[in-house]
């Protein structure tokens, strides 16, 4: 027992100096100031600033360079014309990345000045933000089609062969449009990234993906069973609403009209054209081809689930690290809060009972998703002063979480404990402190440590939620790897082995620690 | 076994409620110095109760209980402090098994009375040498027998110096073979000038060793009196009715 004791407080001590160098607590970010909302622009000037928000899972226009990190890793049209409207207005720019479904929300609440992804133009988006004049919509990066699998090359020569089909299409993109406007007859199934969008195409959910002509000669150029369908959107109306279109908020006039200045400037010299081929470039770098002529079969065999790990093992074991530390810092930081709460919970004040049980059940009671948008989003606008990093606020929530379900295994270990223990302690006139501290605790550590693994155990799944939040753990590396390397299905699957064996392993390790622990019962 | 008849635990009207169910219905009882009083009746009476109110494990919902002079219920007064001077011994050990033997004794002299370590060891030492535990001191509780760890029990509240023992069915959880020889331990501290308040079932035994013998039935005392009259002449219906069901 003596032993176990002293190996534990070395392995605490060990753990506190590696996460302590690990923690990057404050903002790399930039918090915008919520100042004057009718002059974002002057807020940009004078920050030096302008943040983006997009969701870089869109080559060629906002995808992943994994050989770079930081801000460097962003690149794609969307993002060299962001760098161009930033040097235009004198600013420096700073690009966030986040799911698409957060995006146009970023904007909203005031944490980004613009949101650029693959964006069209919609009415009801009119309504509630500022959109910018079109842009990409000349030539042929006007190419907009539908991939399809390959083996159904036959039944869909036109547009018209598509009337009753189920076609996918990222909810809020361009592509949505065109499919509601031009395909009628055919039923819409909007998806929240193309990823999903992919699966369904591979598993035979949908007929057909919506997508940039680009992008979906991409996608085939990775899996041969793939092709973008002989059928096109028409793109030939020359309308001010075509192409794309950037988000800023609703009422900064200023701002939209600089940007608009510039749109017009990059329309009239076709730069976005060449700052598409140069994304393309990029993108071929990292294996990813647009060029291959829809005539030219590209025979590709999408790669295996082993080959995929072999090549980018160094990726996933980066993100397990990830992974095993953000549980590590949750639990044992949870663990100490747990610990106060559970002394907490134990006073003689009735209201302090009180108000740590609210807090245990309502921690509890809803689900950790949940927890971790409310934190993420509200901590930075409540406490703008702390200057919090998203890692930290997601940390803080998970901490927060695990620190409710620490509590409980404290008070029922605690409670564990035979009755007559307290009885004879009792009865031999010891105090109640050192009933506690020699008698009860002790053999509540019995209980509670397993316990606490398991907890442990538990969190290394949860954490996986922060990859919503594109924290870097080992969910993450399948956003990365599909914006990337665009392989839609075979990272999940390494993913989850990666989960099972560690879980797998770690579970042991706790039973074992168990069986230990009641050798002396 | 002498009765000095200095009084050391009185009970005044003790009720005990659990919820509705009305466990002890008035109780008024006095425990002298250097008596040796057995509790006998049927379960569910009372018996178990009764004796840890006297040391307040369980809390009067009315009545008082006055150990030596003063209220115990009392919640002004320093319940730890009486109860170091109130021993008791329970029905399954309750022995502390993360302790060696040696340990279970000397932890509460040590931490509550501030004695010296090595002279708690060595008392203890001397009571394990008593009850013939002395070769297990430095042993942890699982690899005694139920009737080791009763032995152990009943030194380590010894260890305290108490001015009365209380015994909650001693025996009651014991391998038949093994009673005897926790009968013999209580025997010797009875017969050394011990009081105790014994509940228990071994009728022999609370015969031999008894100054006084309470057969205890809903709640009440029933009918009291020496060995010899409770077990030879019984008076009350429900004493006869129990003791020609267990004799």
């Amino acid at each position: 027992m003596r032993k176990m004791k002293n190996m534990l407080i070395l392995a605490v001590m060990i753990f506190s100096l590696w996460i302590t160098t690990g923690l990057s607590l404050s903002a790399e970010e930039t918090k915008p100031t919520s100042g004057n909302p009718d002059n974002r622009l002057e807020e940009i000037l004078q920050r030096g600033k302008l943040i983006v928000a997009t969701s870089p899972d869109f080559a060629p226009q906002e995808f992943i360079d994994d050989s770079k990190k930081g801000q460097a890793q962003y690149v794609g049209s969307d993002i060299m014309m962001a760098q161009y409207i930033a040097d235009q207005l004198g600013v420096e720019l700073e690009i966030q990345a986040m799911d698409f479904a957060m995006v146009l929300s970023s904007v909203d609440l005031g944490e980004s000045d613009m949101a650029i992804s693959g964006f069209g133009w919609k009415e009801d988006r009119e309504i509630s933000f500022e959109l910018s004049d079109g842009f990409n919509k000349t030539g042929e990066a006007a190419c907009q089609g539908l991939l399809i699998r390959r083996a159904d090359a036959e039944q869909f020569p036109t547009l018209e062969s598509f009337d009753g089909k189920l076609i996918a299409a990222q909810a809020g993109s361009l592509q949505e449009n065109y499919v509601q406007t031009q395909l009628p007859q055919a039923t819409l199934e909007t998806i929240t990234s193309m990823d999903i969008g992919i699966l369904s195409l591979t598993t035979n959910k949908v007929d057909a993906l919506a997508s940039d002509c680009d992008v979906a000669k991409g996608y085939a150029s990775k899996d041969g069973s793939l092709m973008l369908a002989d059928a096109r959107f028409d793109t030939s109306k020359e309308d001010q609403h075509d192409g794309n279109v950037l988000a800023v908020k609703k009422g900064e006039k200023e701002l939209i009209a600089a940007i608009n200045e510039i749109i017009e400037k990059i329309n009239e010299e076709g730069l976005y054209e060449q700052w598409k081929n140069e994304a393309k470039v990029q993108a071929k770098k990292l294996g990813i081809e647009f060029d291959g002529s829809e005539d030219v079969i590209v025979e590709t065999k999408a790669p295996g689930v082993f080959d995929v790990f072999v090549e980018n093992y160094d990726i996933f074991l980066n993100g397990l690290l990830e992974t095993l530390k953000l549980a590590a810092i949750t639990v044992f930081f949870g663990t100490i809060f747990g610990a106060l709460i559970a002394i907490i919970k134990l006073s003689k004040n009735p209201l302090l009972r009180f108000l740590t049980a609210v807090y245990v059940e309502v921690l509890r009671g809803t689900p950790i998703l949940v927890q971790l948008y409310i934190f993420r989003f509200f901590l930075p606008m409540a406490f703008p002063w702390l200057n919090l990093s998203k890692y930290a606020c997601v940390v803080i929530a998970l901490v927060f979480n695990s620190s409710a379900y620490v509590a409980e295994i404290i008070r029922s270990g605690i409670q564990a404990v035979d009755k007559g223990q307290s009885e004879a302690a009792k009865s031999l006139g010891m105090s109640n402190r050192h009933m506690m501290m020699k008698i009860i605790l002790p053999q509540a550590v019995k209980n509670i440590l397993p316990a606490l693994g398991n907890e442990f155990v538990t969190m290394i799944k949860e954490t996986s939620l922060a990859s919503t939040f594109y924290i870097g753990e080992l969910m993450y590396t399948r956003t990365l790897l599909m914006s990337t390397k665009f392989y839609a299905w075979q990272p999940l699957i390494i993913i989850a082995a990666i989960y099972f064996v560690v879980t797998f392993v770690l579970s042991k390790g706790v039973q074992y620690m168990e069986k230990r622990l009641s050798v002396s019962d | 076994m002498i009765n000095s008849g200095k009084k050391l635990i009185e009970v005044k009207g003790l009720k005990k409620n659990f919820g509705a169910l009305e466990v002890l219905k008035g109780i008024d009882e006095t425990i002298h110095k250097g008596e040796v009083v057995s509790i006998i009746g049927p379960s569910g009476s009372g018996k178990s109760t009764f004796l840890r109110c006297l040391n307040l494990l369980e809390k009067p919902s009315s009545g008082q209980v006055i150990f030596e002079g003063v209220d115990i219920a009392d919640k002004k007064i320093n319940i730890d402090h009486h109860r170091q001077k109130i021993g008791m011994v329970f029905q399954h050990f309750n022995v502390f098994p993360h302790l060696t033997v040696l340990e279970n004794i000397t932890i509460t002299p040590t931490l509550e009375k501030k004695v010296p370590q090595k002279e708690a060891e060595d008392k203890a030492m001397k009571l394990l040498k008593q009850v013939g535990l002395e070769e297990k001191a430095h042993e942890y509780p699982r690899k005694l027998s139920g009737g080791q760890k009763q032995r152990l029990a009943i030194v380590r509240a010894m260890a305290m110096e108490p001015d009365v023992m209380l015994f909650d069915e001693p025996t009651s959880a014991l391998d038949p073979e093994m009673v005897k020889d926790v009968l013999e331990v209580i025997q010797q501290l009875a017969e050394g000038g011990m009081t105790c308040v014994i509940v228990t079932h071994e009728m022999g035994f609370a015969r031999s060793v008894s100054d006084r013998v309470l057969f205890m039935d809903e709640g009440r005392i029933a009918e009291q009196g020496s060995p010899q009259q409770i077990f030879d002449h019984p008076n009350h219906p429900r004493t006869i009715e129990f003791l020609s069901k267990v004799l």
